[in-house]
């Protein structure tokens, strides 16, 4: 039985289709279905998954989330895609996934050099070396092609706030891509080379803790890469929004100004259904005065995902179901706050392009630049 | 179909050969997905036109059959119907429209937990949406099949049983009205029945009599924490026929003088639940998933409003090896969420379904039936659950087997021999009224139940379109087990 196989067999398939009514993919195209896939899978093995169910899973979770048994779907497919990326053709994959996933084929290589500080601007302090690692993940490139989003406000809040705190974070020219997208798709000994890579530096370096306001640099961090390269022994993996709760909790951060906005939350997938972080980013978003937080109908481990997952796919589908996700939000704020960089980048731009139906006016903000904003 | 608009797939069907049964009778010729009412007339005509068997499905969680279709056949997948937003997509947000007992148009906002109520809703919702849309009211389903994730008109076609059932009957009892599109000799006809005895001869149908597009089902007021009482009652014994024979003379007492919502019942081991289920945290239930060797382990759960279970504690003190505990709800549903994977959790294993869902009607013979299980059972995997209703107990087991041919096989017949040794009159009956006889329609049901299905198969179907194959008794031999390619 190969790896896929044996993934699938770990839990019992009962085939209750709870799985297929959560996704929300199958949501746009009813032919779509991880039952499906997992009952031709045990009629004909694995390889019966077509190209279609191979690629358009956003491997988002909520399957599992509301699976009986626990089936692991997402570890399927991605088992399913490292056996057959080369063999099975992609028609359409996502163009921005192909940037992305040329810049971890770069960071990949040995002898790489970056100057990974440059939106870092003046004001701010970052070191060499210290306690704390700010690992900023792809952030520094984004700005690259997403145009429509600032995702270095997102590292200059985070190191702000670190700042107000009196840390001194560590931003390293040695750091590399986390590796989530290649793993993700397939690429898994372009994960391991990025992995390996990251680690080294990381353990050399002294650090006790790792912050990221990524979440999925966080996921991983926290959960792929001890399986890859052992545990992590002495460092902590902490999202900023863990991060800026346990500096809140010792009095060395302090919110002073209002920020008058009323928000929802987008619960990343990767941070709440894969890492189990669902209250931290909460926690700030009560904490922070003048701020008004409305909870969305499906949340937490039911939460909707952003409709791309790893960049993996983009299709006309997707944006159905960015459109679904981004009315269900502003029926309840004016402002969607996530703590993922690629939910906000997602959700930007579908805003950016044109909706399938008129929305209210909702603005995709990060939860850092928020808390940030909050310093005064 | 695809010029009328309905979404059909005729390509890739090998994923639509089975249901929840892992039975098949072969790759159906294309399944078709309507939506709402008009796509059902439109499909409907097509079939009687050109003599086309149609084979209605909801979810296809049944784990008898009747979701599955021949090769001839098209299979009719229900789950969007009633359920799609305006631009034809399946949303799992959904406006309630609540009506009385007389059909009237009820604002839920005002209405009094005392009302007789029901939600007016397509086929292809499930419990799991309709009570997501119902809670901000503090309502929900009042009986709810498969915890939630099986279709309103799946759960119509079965007349299935589960949460809520020892209160308001069957799903079938709690129905008042029903859409349907049945066929005529010309076509497709839509009737909407609202007379409740012949909405409660439907239920069952099986899918013979037509397409059901919506219904009207029976919801309930949300007890606060203080109105209710949850239990866990947990008992152990090397001897299972002792063990068995204990509760079911607490189960016969608990029926006699306790009104409760939800009775089931588990046996735990190892495999329930994974190492590291956030279940064998919680310091009260945690010590439940503890099992010595050699010991069988049974934890009944009960929940009903605080007055109706005024005498649990009474009956469970005159039980000394039964140990009663009162528990949170949150707790109730964590206990649930193992309960209903129970029948198919297993740990690198497959469930070869086969045995399963069969009535004890006198729960005095539940350690006969017990002890005839787990001589049979001894060195396979797999475990018994069920539920505890009113009028007996159901028992639901699932063989599990690694992933290998041999294994698989040896299921079946293990499967085989279960049947032989506890299926007998006067100790169980085989009339699955948990999940529908599927296939076995023909073969297993009762005489009079199977004639009656026979009239109201020629008054809403004369063109004979729906599932005519389940009329087919031998049907029943043709298990798919050995060809699995595993």
């Amino acid at each position: 039985m190969d790896a896929a196989m044996q993934i699938l067999a770990q839990e019992g398939c009962i085939q209750c289709n709870k799985c297929t009514f959560a996704c929300p993919v199958h949501r746009v195209d009813v032919l779509f279905s991880p039952r499906k896939v997992i009952l031709q899978a045990y009629l004909g093995g694995a390889d019966a998954v077509s190209e279609r169910d191979l690629w358009a899973c956003l491997t988002c979770g909520e399957c599992q989330a509301v699976c009986p048994t626990q089936v692991p779907y997402p570890a399927f497919i991605r088992a399913e895609r490292e056996k057959l990326r080369d063999e099975r053709e992609r028609s359409a994959p996502c163009k921005h996934g192909g940037f992305k996933e040329i810049v971890a084929d770069i960071m990949a290589r040995p002898n790489l050099k970056q100057d990974r500080r440059q939106w870092i601007g003046d004001g701010l302090k970052v070191a060499d070396t210290g306690d704390t690692i700010y690992f900023t993940g792809c952030m520094p490139y984004l700005d690259g092609i997403f145009s429509y989003c600032d995702s270095a406000e997102i590292g200059r809040a985070a190191i702000r706030i670190m700042n107000a705190a009196g840390i001194v974070p560590v931003v390293s020219n040695a750091e590399r891509c986390c590796g989530h997208d290649a793993l993700w798709n397939g690429k898994s000994a372009t994960f391991e080379t990025l992995a390996k890579a990251n680690a080294r530096w990381i353990r050399d370096s002294g650090a006790k803790r790792l912050v990221t306001t990524c979440a999925e640099c966080y996921y991983m961090l926290a959960y792929e890469y001890p399986k890859a390269v052992g545990p992590w022994e002495g460092i902590e993996v902490l999202h900023m929004s863990e991060l800026i709760g346990e500096l809140m909790k010792e009095g060395r951060l302090r919110f002073a100004k209002p920020v008058d906005l009323h928000v929802t939350y987008q619960d990343p997938c990767r941070l709440g259904r894969h890492a189990k972080e669902y209250d931290a980013p909460r926690e700030v978003l009560r904490a922070i005065p003048g701020v008004t937080f409305v909870e969305m109908d499906r949340v937490r481990e039911n939460a909707m995902c952003c409709g791309v997952g790893a960049y993996s796919n983009c299709d006309a589908q997707t944006k159905f179901l960015q459109q679904e996700r981004l009315e269900e939000a502003a029926s309840k704020a004016d402002h969607m706050v996530t703590a993922c960089p690629h939910c906000r980048i997602h959700f930007s731009c579908y805003l950016d392009g044109k909706p399938v139906d008129p929305l209210p006016p909702l603005k995709i903000m990060d939860l850092t630049v928020l808390a940030a904003q909050a310093l005064g | 179909m695809a010029a009328k608009g309905i979404t059909v797939d005729g390509g890739e069907l090998r994923g639509y050969a089975s249901d929840a049964s892992f039975l098949t009778l072969g790759v159906p010729s294309l399944i078709v997905f309507p939506k709402d009412e008009t796509e059902c007339v439109a499909l409907v005509e097509v079939a009687v036109k050109h003599g086309i068997a149609l084979v209605p499905r909801g979810t296809g969680s049944s784990t008898a059959g009747q979701a599955i279709a021949p090769p001839s056949a098209v299979l009719v997948d229900m789950e969007r119907v009633g359920a799609c937003d305006a631009r034809g997509h399946r949303h799992g947000l959904f406006k309630p429209h609540v009506v009385n007992a007389e059909g009237e148009t009820v604002d839920l906002a005002k209405a009094s937990p005392e009302d007789e109520l029901y939600l007016r809703v397509g086929a292809g919702r499930t419990s799991d949406e309709a009570n997501r849309a119902l809670r901000p009211f503090r309502w929900s389903v009042a009986v709810t099949p498969s915890s939630g994730y099986s279709t309103f008109g799946g759960n119509f076609a079965t007349n299935a049983r589960g949460s809520g059932t020892p209160a308001y009957g069957p799903f079938g009892h709690a129905v008042r009205r029903i859409r349907v599109v049945a066929s005529s000799t010309e076509g497709a006809r839509v009737l909407d029945v609202t007379d409740r005895d012949e909405v409660r001869r439907l239920a069952g149908h099986h899918g013979l009599c037509g397409l059901v597009t919506e219904l009207d089902v029976r919801i309930a007021p949300i007890l606060q924490p203080d109105e209710q009482l949850c239990a866990v009652l947990s008992i152990e014994s090397t001897d299972v026929v002792r063990l068995g024979t204990t509760v079911g003379d607490l189960m016969k007492r608990v029926a006699a003088s306790c009104r409760y919502y939800a009775g089931e019942f588990l046996f735990i081991d190892e495999a329930i639940v994974r190492p590291d289920d956030s279940v064998r945290k919680d310091p009260v239930l945690g010590t439940y998933f503890g099992v010595k060797p050699g010991i069988r382990k049974m934890v009944l759960l009960y929940r009903g409003r605080k007055e109706g279970m005024a005498s649990l504690p009474k009956i469970a003190a005159d039980f000394p090896e039964v140990a009663y505990r009162e528990i949170a709800y949150v707790q109730f549903q964590a206990m649930m969420r193992v309960r209903t994977a129970a029948t198919g959790k297993s740990v690198a294993r497959v469930n070869v379904p086969g045995c399963e869902d069969f009535l004890i009607r006198d729960p005095a013979q539940f350690g006969e039936v017990l002890g005839g299980m787990f001589s049979l059972l001894a060195g396979s995997e797999g475990r018994p659950v069920g539920h505890h209703y009113p009028d007996g107990v159901v028992v639901h087991y699932r063989p599990q087997a690694r992933v290998t041919r041999s294994e698989i096989e040896e299921a079946w017949a293990l499967n085989g021999r279960l049947r032989e040794a506890v299926l007998r009159p006067g100790l169980t009956t085989e009339d699955r009224v948990e999940h529908g006889l599927g296939l076995a329609l023909f073969r297993d049901a009762p005489k009079d139940r199977q004639e009656e299905l026979r009239r109201l198969k020629a008054s809403y179907d004369p063109a004979n379109v729906f599932a005519p194959h389940l009329l087919d008794p031998s049907l029943q031999a043709q298990f798919v087990g050995a060809q699995f390619q595993l």
